[in-house]
């Protein structure tokens, strides 16, 4: 039982939002006040958060969840107003965690108010949020966002005559333009002030259903404290099991009995309870939508956009293009990652004579390469995050979700993973940061940990070079073999996360493809910099202590990699190595490959021509290394390694297949903020890799 | 006026819910966003390779081939 019951006085009358303030008003130089925005998906939710609490945001998690809790904080006055961002959801009925929170938030922690979001040019079905939130008992608002949008599709709306026809406050807004925010926020201070009982004056929707009293009865009787009895009531008749199991738990055993003996068939209760709920909705709005001239067209663009052929192309076009995007959005914030790289060896020479030549190379190698990483993802996140926010709030994400869903369902992710792992190929990070498009944790949780599996540039480069130089004309058959394995790969942990994660989660796609819409650029910019924020907390740090402790590993006790502590610990792991062929050599790359793909190339030419260079990260950028790349030493460097082609077969399908670098890690840590899911990560790629590398030694063997 | 299921209707094709069937958890997405017995729906796209286009209570609704097979319309 998830829910518990709060020391609550008992909501009891359904009235009773409006008749009694939960806290009396005490004068007091500090007041504060909690408030929870809800609203269904595409009502504009988040922008309001945005444009209500600005800047002024913390994300933490729900309690013993993995979900995101959004909270901010607004002053009005001498008054904090904590304002808590719940998932947006379409119901309150607990089928995914989503919904779960934003009611048990609602139940449990009684808000002051909630501020019910619906959006004005789609009333009829955005209002079904007001219906389901109205018997809870909370004061509520109801903020009409998207006037804009409802005004030009020739809607005229009267929000004071719904006002006077349900006693809910009412506040016109259009949030994404900043409108109508001081009037709400006027109206969110004003709650828990008291207001004649009688302002209240709609009737509850469901009341008019022929159980309602008797259910509502035997509720009142035996009323868990903290709940409202109307809301158990309309829960019990719509079959909802959780509330169902609380109250036969809760109630006498004959009072239970005699419930359910009235209690419709739970199917058959919940389209009743719905279909009430949108009657309800339907008296009202006539009240609320005063004329309305506009006729359903769609226009051409969507009609491409959402076709079999033309849409994917256009996806994939825009795919592209965000990419790019991405890329222009990051060159500000990367500067000063590029910054640190071409810092590192003026400041190097610099500091040398003044300070012990290892510290100098530890600042210039190992910190700084460290910092400039760290800088340029951070860079990457605040541009693939501004792109996400401009798909997702124009309208064209759905569009996008809708081509690609049938595809992507083929592994149980929805069409909205097509983002995250078309931008994995480019780099890792970008798709782990992507994965944020998708609304329900389950699903994300599933888009992220397949992500990694996709390819990275950086990873097409490394094994492209080892392939040219032991298999020579062969290549593309190792690279068709990688390609066919990464499709089994794909499809086999995809079949254990629907096993396993997306456990009861399969139904299908049924989603709202909302209108398209200008976004608002400082509603973009608050969400990326959100975005830089977590990762900056989370991983920022993480990555630049990782690659000290490489340098570290590389530098000492000798001053070169050969006799380095690293090299020994790649002496030690040969017996492993061994039985695939490896040499200590391989061994280290190996490990190298697992902090980033791009350093690899550089360590394998300073291991294999011993240069005394530990400046790895900076290798990989230099333009001499790669002169010296192409010059064919390396390669004759790397096949008088001895290595034989099964050896070397299994190097590549180890390296290809192993881990997402620590950068992705890191990512995946700030994205889920659990240590369990990135440990289970890594040890879930790190033990494939090893199986990869084992079995392509084995066919090696008999191929060769 | 003949029963149908809403995957058999051409696009353009105006509709009344008659019936949907399913478990508790697709009978809760599907109403709250818009599906009950009675709506009007439309049509706007039915390609087989797509999930279905339609539009009711003011919203373009993309819905999966497998999950609209459960409602059926009467055709208007």
């Amino acid at each position: 039982m998830s829910m518990n019951y709060k020391e609550a006085p008992p909501v009891n009358s359904p009235n009773s939002c409006c008749e009694s303030p939960k806290q009396e008003f005490t004068p007091s130089v500090h007041r504060s006040k909690t408030i929870a925005l809800v609203g269904q998906p595409n009502t504009g939710k988040s922008t309001l958060f945005n444009m209500l609490t600005g800047g002024n945001q913390h994300v933490g998690n729900w309690p013993g969840k993995t979900v995101e809790k959004k909270e901010g904080k607004v002053s009005v006055g001498d008054e904090t107003i904590h304002v808590y961002d719940l998932p947006g959801t379409y119901s309150l009925t607990a089928n995914s965690l989503e919904e779960t929170i934003t009611r048990d938030f609602l139940i449990k922690e009684q808000p002051d108010a909630v501020v019910v979001v619906v959006d004005a040019g789609q009333l009829e079905r955005s209002m079904y949020m007001i219906a389901e939130v109205a018997p809870l008992g909370i004061q509520m608002i109801v903020a009409l966002n998207k006037m804009d949008l409802a005004a030009n599709q020739g809607y005229k709306i009267d929000s004071d005559a719904f006002e006077r026809m349900t006693g809910l406050v009412t506040i016109p807004i259009t949030a994404s333009r900043n409108k109508g925010i001081p009037e709400l926020l006027k109206a969110i201070a004003k709650t828990g002030i008291a207001e004649s009982p009688e302002s209240l004056s709609m009737a509850l929707p469901g009341a008019d259903l022929p159980q309602y009293d008797s259910v509502l009865k035997s509720v009142r009787n035996n009323l868990p404290p903290g709940y409202s009895a109307p809301w158990l009531t309309i829960k019990l008749l719509e079959g909802d099991t959780e509330v169902a199991s609380m109250m036969a738990e809760h109630l006498p055993r004959d009072s239970w009995a005699e419930i359910k003996s009235i209690l419709p068939p739970v199917d058959e209760g919940q389209m009743t309870v719905a279909k009430t709920r949108y009657d309800w909705i339907r008296k009202y709005l006539s009240g609320l939508v005063v004329s309305k001239s506009f006729r359903f067209k769609r226009n051409r663009f969507d009609v491409a956009a959402t076709h079999p052929v033309w849409g994917k192309l256009i996806g994939l076009g825009v795919l592209f293009f965000g990419i790019v995007a991405a890329y222009l959005v990051s060159i500000p914030l990367m500067i000063p990652g590029l910054a640190a790289f071409f810092l590192a060896n003026p400041l190097q020479q610099a500091l040398t004579g003044i300070i012990p030549t290892s510290i100098c190379n530890l600042i210039g190698d190992g910190l700084m390469g460290g910092l400039s990483i760290s800088l340029i993802i951070l860079g990457f996140i605040g541009g693939v995050s501004t792109v996400l926010g401009f798909l997702e709030n124009s309208g064209y994400l759905a569009r996008l979700a809708y081509c690609f869903d049938p595809f992507m369902g083929r592994i149980g992710l929805h069409g909205k993973s097509i983002m995250p792992l078309i931008m994995g190929f480019v780099c890792n990070i970008l798709g782990v940061a992507a994965s944020r498009v998708i609304d329900t944790w389950k699903q994300r949780l599933a888009t992220l940990a397949i992500a990694p599996i996709i390819p990275c540039k950086g990873l097409f480069i490394l094994v492209s070079v080892i392939i040219a130089v032991f298999f020579g004309a062969q290549a593309p058959i190792i690279f068709f073999s990688l390609a066919l394995v990464t499709i089994v790969y794909l499809s086999v942990t995809s079949l254990i996360l629907q096993k396993h994660i997306l456990k009861g989660d399969s139904s299908g796609l049924i989603m709202e493809l909302p209108p398209y819409h200008m976004p608002n650029w400082r509603n973009i910019r608050i969400f990326a910099t959100l975005r830089m924020k977590i990762f900056y907390r989370r991983g920022f740090w993480f990555i630049v202590a990782t690659c000290v402790i490489v340098w570290f590993g590389i530098y000492f006790p000798g001053g070169s990699i050969d006799n380095s502590y690293l090299a020994r610990f790649g002496k030690k792991l040969e017996f492993f190595g061994q039985v695939v062929g490896w040499d200590w050599r391989f061994c280290i790359i190996f490990i190298i490959a697992v902090f980033s793909k791009e350093a690899t190339l550089g360590a394998m030419a300073v291991i294999f021509s011993a240069t005394v260079n530990t400046d790895l990260f900076g290798m990989a950028m230099d333009q001499d290394f790669q002169a010296y790349l192409r010059s064919g030493d390396f390669g004759s460097f790397l096949a008088n390694t001895g290595l034989s082609k099964a050896s070397a077969l299994s190097f590549v399908f180890a390296v290809f297949f192993s881990l997402p670098c620590v950068a992705t890690l890191a990512a995946i840590f700030a994205e889920t903020r659990s240590l369990i899911i990135t440990t289970g990560a890594f040890l879930y790629y790190f033990s494939v890799s090893i199986i990869m590398g084992g079995l392509a030694y084995l066919v090696g063997l008999m191929v060769f | 006026m003949k029963t149908k299921k809403l995957t058999q209707l051409a696009s353009g094709t105006s509709s009344r819910i008659a019936q949907i069937r399913g478990g508790h958890r697709f009978l809760s997405r599907a109403t709250s966003i818009g599906f009950t017995v009675g709506t009007k729906v439309l049509v706007l796209q039915n390609y087989r390779s797509l999930p279905l286009l339609v539009y009711l209570r003011n919203t373009q609704v993309a819905i999966d081939r497998n999950e609209a097979e459960k409602i059926d319309v009467d055709e208007l």
